[in-house]
């Protein structure tokens, strides 16, 4: 049960108000919710905090604040395409009205609406330094735990990419047991997901497979995928072992073939 | 200090800015902004307008809301003065059980102060953060037109539902129920609502155990803290047997438990309740309770549970009120006899058997199925399975009580008043008419509040200590610790000649009761009772066993038993076409029951006796069926564009009762007030689902008096006479009648006394609208208050008081007929139902409405259960997604695009008017329509719930 609430109103109080035994309240719906593993001492609300809000356009990319909600997300002319879709992943409007980008990214959950997008076109996300800089880290990093507890303070993004995503839940409102969201660059596909109870997870020899061989079989990339030793998928509420990896190798091979094109 | 601005007031409060906004909104009084989920941003009845916009009020900090303008739904309109939203909603008939109506009706306000003319899409999203479990979604939709249509020509244009009996004022139309301007504005309604300000607050100590005997329990260290007032346990709590099951006494369920046993038999039984002074004090008391366990071994499933030398649930002596078999010396002898294990008693006996984990099993049939099978052209045999599935009310069970004046008040949030009073006077040796049960407003029970599962214990407390106890679940605690679904093994054989003639039928159910036998007979016995009387089969067998295990507990679930039987035996049926090559539709067409035909399979299933054979009555089964083929156009094969979605339809013929003939029992009492109204007053229990209304429109009816001059006390014990309560589909046939002979026996009293003041002859006299009599011979006219004024002057004859009690041995049994078009996604198992229609004979719909929000909310309801919801329990019984966001209940954003409900028009001759039951039985057809139709989409049988994604999948051989 936290002692104190501190409303930050800039970004630099804030991040001064961040001791061991504090954390930031962004929405409020990760951090207040039933079960949350939050227990901090100290909550600093981040809601009054000026220039967190803003969504901007420059140079090919977008910048959004940290304090934007899904629901600006979806509202914003700004917003790219893909990334209006990962945000209504969230079901729920009056959620979507509360829930922040940046709180999505910071609770880092294995069912994240909106990280594995976000990797998939290699989000840039602005930091806050304890001492009043800034820096910029790739979300990759930061999902690696660098950084993790500083505050952020936007997300960029490129305004155009070739980007789809795919999330399984039970219901719309349940937690996804796999959302996984795949981009296309020069270099070949991307591919991210974030797989309940496992983690956030890069599949770099998916994306081996498919830019070795663009025109790879189902069947091996399940095959692949179902013998993978390094992916510590295990039986539990949300399916067997055996069902997730079958469920990442054909939205894997769906994913791609969205993306180049090869629809039947 | 906080301030901020709250429907327009300014407001400032001296709170903690670490505690919740609701909190704070209690505080000013603001009681509608409800708690559904424990701050788990689900349910959304905690839903406000913070600057504006819809926030969950259990997710914002008090101290974040400084200076914010707050809107809540008490702001929107009182119950004498509603807004065209809350008219709407309630026109609408979507005012149920009601619990978050006005977080609903506030939703929709701010829908359409932002969009005058919102899409369905819109509607759609506006609504995407609100739990509907009784309604469901559909009739919002109406709503939403009626609002558009009302602010856009000042009236209605759309048609609300089917009206019926042109020749009648009140049945069969469409009227606002008459608790729903109350339930809708966010008046005081429900238990939390009458807690008085000097309350103690009671928590339970729950076992992290599934199965172990309670050895010692420390409580001094918690006894210490000031502020605790009693801590309650098995070894200071009253020594007596009972069982939760609000059912008519004596019981056709084993009395297996105390207040708190010895011996806990699930993970969450009950340890220790501790009642002190604040909430924070009696949980901090909990946590230092110290218990020493020996921890058994347990038993999860039927196949555990009948296994040979299987740890026994109940190890205790068994005994028998009557009926005891001669052999009871020698069968006790096998048992432990435990002291901490109680024992078992039974009322009479129900072939239960411990030694086996056996709570109660019934065998019988009529003719000869093994012959029937050895002379039929197919046989199908199949196994299907259900999980254990929680009712999730979005008021979780609460219970307040007092005492006064050496008389316990409970105020109970329950389907069975007068079970309440029964089983809280045995458990404090209380008489009855020391007990007084106000049944307030109940915010959704589906079958769980059919059983007694907090008013026991919060009762005791208050008898115990003498203070005004409050007791609230928790969310968690509405899993692991309340009535769930039983689980069932439902084992159909059926044979049938390439007529498509059925020959014969064999169910095998399993049941699984968990640790005690609540309902144990009743619930499964449904799954036979009230689905082989669909089929003009001439053998029929049943054997149904219902097995005590150490999971959390079963009881009572709209549709009991029922619709785990219609999905064994509809899938089968299927499957049995299927093998034949017959179509299915022509196979149910020629097999279903008709009006007249004997029911002679009913003799063995009466409820721990002998059942009452009766020949089929009014009957709207065939015309469903035709209806439902028409309207989902069977036979024609759906294409979709993407290869991977594969496109079917399945539907199951369904039925039910109206219920218990010979068992259950209702009165009313009318009374003729000093000005001419009219006071009914019901031992009915309203559960949201419109009864009162019933009562008033048949009050209204007959006495051909207004509705506005009609009041239904019900639900009292102190002022309504005895009604079993509200189960088994009871209330519109037993309840309505009771209200229908007490209206009449008050016509007749009037029509005499009308006649005495006149000095004329009875017979000439008639009741005329409204509320008047009128002499035919003389054309004299008596208003009703001329009457009762005349009568009561001193030198009448007295108040016009008419008793009305209701039994019978006729059934009126509802049937019906649900289709479903679902899309299968054969590489990834995904499910979408696009189409879903519940077509239902219930008579005559007394309130057409609510009677549409009933279909749509039970099949809604069902459609979850058919596909999402499953209780999950861990190798040590623990209920492991015991939250909404885990356990996976249909929203929105589930239901079909597009869901229909249609009423088939049948008049009933022994109904209210005509009228059958409706709820429950839409909880029937769901599972085997979804079933057939993903068979029909792919070519596989999903044999059991949930039909998930991963089962598809293997069934089609993509997964092992």
């Amino acid at each position: 049960m936290a002692r104190e609430l501190i409303i930050a109103k800039t970004v630099a109080e804030a991040v001064a108000a961040k001791t061991g035994s504090a954390t930031f309240v962004a929405g409020g719906t990760e951090v207040n919710r039933l079960g949350s593993p939050n227990d901090a001492d100290v909550l600093i609300s981040l809601k009054r905090c000026s220039g967190l809000s803003d969504i901007s356009t420059d140079s090919g990319y977008v910048t959004i604040g940290s304090m934007c909600t899904f629901q600006q997300l979806v509202e914003s002319a700004e917003t790219p395409e893909y990334l209006r879709e990962a945000a209504l992943f969230m079901a729920s409007r009056t959620k979507r009205n509360m829930a922040t980008i940046g709180g999505n990214i910071a609770s880092l959950r294995s069912d994240s609406y909106l990280i594995p997008t976000l990797m998939a076109v290699g989000a840039v996300l602005e930091m806050a330094g304890k001492d009043g800089s800034s820096n910029r880290i790739g979300i990759a990093e930061y999902v690696d735990g660098n950084e993790v507890g500083s505050l952020i303070v936007s997300v960029t993004i490129p305004s155009e990419a070739k980007v789809v995503s795919k999330r399984y839940a039970n219901t719309a409102q349940s937690h996804a047991v796999l959302t996984m969201s795949a981009s296309l660059s020069e270099e070949g596909i991307w591919l991210d997901g974030a797989v309940k109870n496992v983690g956030l997870l890069h599949f770099c020899d998916l994306e081996k497979a498919f830019r070795d061989d663009p025109d790879i079989s189902e069947e091996k990339i399940i095959e692949m995928v179902r013998s993978c030793t390094g992916l510590h998928t295990a039986d539990d509420m949300f399916g067997s072992d055996e069902y997730k990896r079958y469920l990442i190798a054909v939205t894997a091979y769906d994913l791609h073939k969205r993306l180049t094109g090869k629809e039947a | 200090m906080i301030s901020c601005t709250i429907n327009g007031k300014k407001r400032s409060f001296d709170i903690d800015p670490t505690k919740r906004l609701r909190e704070m909104l209690l505080m000013n009084g603001n009681f509608a902004v409800r708690d559904s989920d424990d701050a788990e941003g689900f349910c959304g009845s905690d839903t406000v307008l913070l600057d504006g916009t819809p926030v969950f009020s259990n997710l914002v900090l008090a101290g974040e809301v400084e200076g914010c303008e707050i809107r809540t739904p008490d702001s929107l309109g009182d119950s004498m003065h509603l807004s065209v939203v809350q008219q709407a909603l309630i026109d609408a008939g979507v005012v149920q059980s009601a619990y978050n109506a006005p977080a609903a009706a506030l939703l929709m306000t701010w829908l359409f102060e932002n969009d005058p003319e919102p899409s369905r899409e819109a509607v759609k999203d506006a609504l995407s953060g609100i739990f509907i479990r009784d309604a469901s979604y559909e009739q919002y939709y109406l709503a939403a037109e009626l609002i558009k249509e009302k602010n856009k020509y000042g009236e209605y244009k759309s048609e609300i539902a089917p009206e019926f009996r042109p020749h009648l004022k009140a049945v069969g139309k469409n009227m606002p129920k008459v608790d729903a301007p109350q339930l809708v504005s966010g008046e005081r309604a429900f238990v939390e609502d009458y807690v008085d300000s000097d309350t103690c607050y009671m928590v339970v100590l729950r076992s992290p155990y599934a199965h172990a005997y309670v050895n010692k329990i420390d409580t001094s260290k918690a006894e210490a803290l000031p502020g605790v007032i009693k801590i309650i346990t098995a070894y200071n709590c009253p020594d007596v047997t009972y069982m939760s099951a609000g059912q008519g006494n004596p019981e056709p369920s084993p009395h297996d438990r105390k207040l708190l046993n010895k011996k806990v038999r699930h993970v969450g039984d009950r340890v220790a309740a501790i009642v002190a002074e604040t909430l924070e004090e009696a949980i901090k008391a909990r946590d230092l309770i110290e218990v020493e366990y020996e921890p058994l071994p347990a038993v999860f499933t039927v196949e555990e549970a009948m296994a040979e030398g299987a740890p026994l649930v109940h190890n205790g002596y068994v005994e028998y009120n009557a009926g005891a078999p001669d052999d009871l010396d020698e069968y006790n002898a096998k048992l432990s006899g435990d002291e901490r294990e109680g024992h078992v008693l039974y009322q009479f006996p129900l072939n239960g058997d411990v030694l086996h984990n056996v709570a109660a099993a019934n065998h019988g049939g009529i003719g000869d199925v093994d012959k029937a099978f050895a002379e039929a052209d197919a046989v199908v045999e199949a196994t299907y399975q259900t999980s254990q599935i929680q009712h999730t009310p979005l008021e979780t069970h609460i219970c307040f009580s007092k005492m006064e004046n050496g008389r316990l008040i409970i105020y109970a949030s329950t389907q069975v008043p007068y079970h309440v009073r029964r089983i809280v006077s045995w458990v404090t040796g209380l008489s009855e008419n020391k007990i007084h049960v106000i049944k307030t407003r109940v915010g959704g029970g589906y079958g769980s509040k059919q059983d007694i599962l907090v008013e026991d214990l919060t009762g005791y407390a208050s008898f115990a200590t003498g203070r005004p106890v409050l007791y609230h679940n928790t969310r968690e605690e509405e899993f692991i610790a309340n009535s769930t679904r039983h689980p069932m093994r439902v084992h159909v054989k059926m044979g049938g000649n390439k007529d498509g003639q059925i020959t014969g039928i064999y169910m095998k159910v399993d049941a699984n009761t968990g640790p005690y036998g609540n309902h144990a007979l009743t619930v499964p016995m449904n799954s036979c009772s009230k689905t082989l009387p669909l089929f003009k089969c001439d053998n029929m067998k049943y054997d149904l066993t219902i097995y005590y295990t150490n999971t959390p507990p079963a009881g009572a679930y709209q549709g009991y038993g029922t619709p785990k039987g219609t999905y064994g035996l509809m899938m089968a049926m299927c499957e049995l076409a299927d093998k034949l090559g017959v179509d299915y539709k022509e196979m149910v067409l020629k097999n279903h029951v008709e009006e007249g035909y004997m029911l002679e399979i009913l003799k063995g299933l009466g409820e721990g006796r002998e059942g009452n054979v009766v020949s089929v009555g009014s009957c709207g089964l065939r015309e469903a069926v035709e209806k439902g083929c028409e309207m989902i156009e069977w036979g024609k094969r759906e294409e979709s564009d993407d290869p991977d979605w594969k496109i079917g339809k399945g539907f199951a013929m369904i039925m039910q009762g109206s219920g218990l003939p010979g068992l259950d029992h209702a009165n009313a009492i009318a009374k003729l007030e000093m000005d001419g109204s009219v006071i009914i007053t019901s031992g009915a229990a309203d559960i949201g689902t419109g009864l009162d209304t019933i009562i008033a429109k048949v009050t209204s009816d007959i006495l051909c008096l207004p509705m506005n001059l009609i009041t239904v006390i019900s639900g009292d014990t102190d002022s309504g006479a005895f009604d079993t309560g509200s189960y088994a589909s009871s209330g519109t046939f037993f309840s309505g009648n009771a209200a229908v002979v007490a209206a009449t026996n008050l016509k007749e009293k009037i029509l005499d006394e009308a006649g005495y003041q006149l000095e004329e002859s009875v017979e000439d006299m008639e009741l005329r609208w409204p509320g008047e009599v009128h002499s035919k011979k003389t054309g004299e006219v008596l208003s009703f208050y001329d009457i009762i004024h005349t009568s009561t002057s001193g030198t009448g004859r007295g108040h016009l008081i008419a008793p009305g009690s209701f039994t019978t041995t006729a059934a009126s049994v509802p049937y019906g007929a649900h289709f479903a078009q679902v899309a299968v996604n054969i590489k990834t198992g995904e499910v979408k139902v696009q189409k879903f229609y519940a077509l239902q004979d219930a008579g005559t719909p007394i309130n057409p409405e609510a009677a549409l929000c009933q279909m749509y909310g039970a099949a809604l309801k069902s459609i979850g259960h058919t596909l999402y919801e499953d209780m999950k329990l861990d190798e040590n019984g623990t209920c492991v997604n015991a939250n909404m966001t885990d356990y996976g209940v249909p929203m929105i954003s589930e239901q079909p695009d597009d869901f229909k409900a249609v009423l088939i028009d049948v008049d009933d001759p022994d109904g209210p008017f005509g009228a059958k039951s409706i709820s429950e039985i839409a909880c029937n057809g769901a599972a085997p329509a979804i079933g057939n139709a993903i068979h029909d989409a792919c070519g596989v049988w999903i044999r059991s719930w949930p039909m998930t994604p991963e089962k598809i999948l293997r069934e089609l051989g993509k997964i092992k």
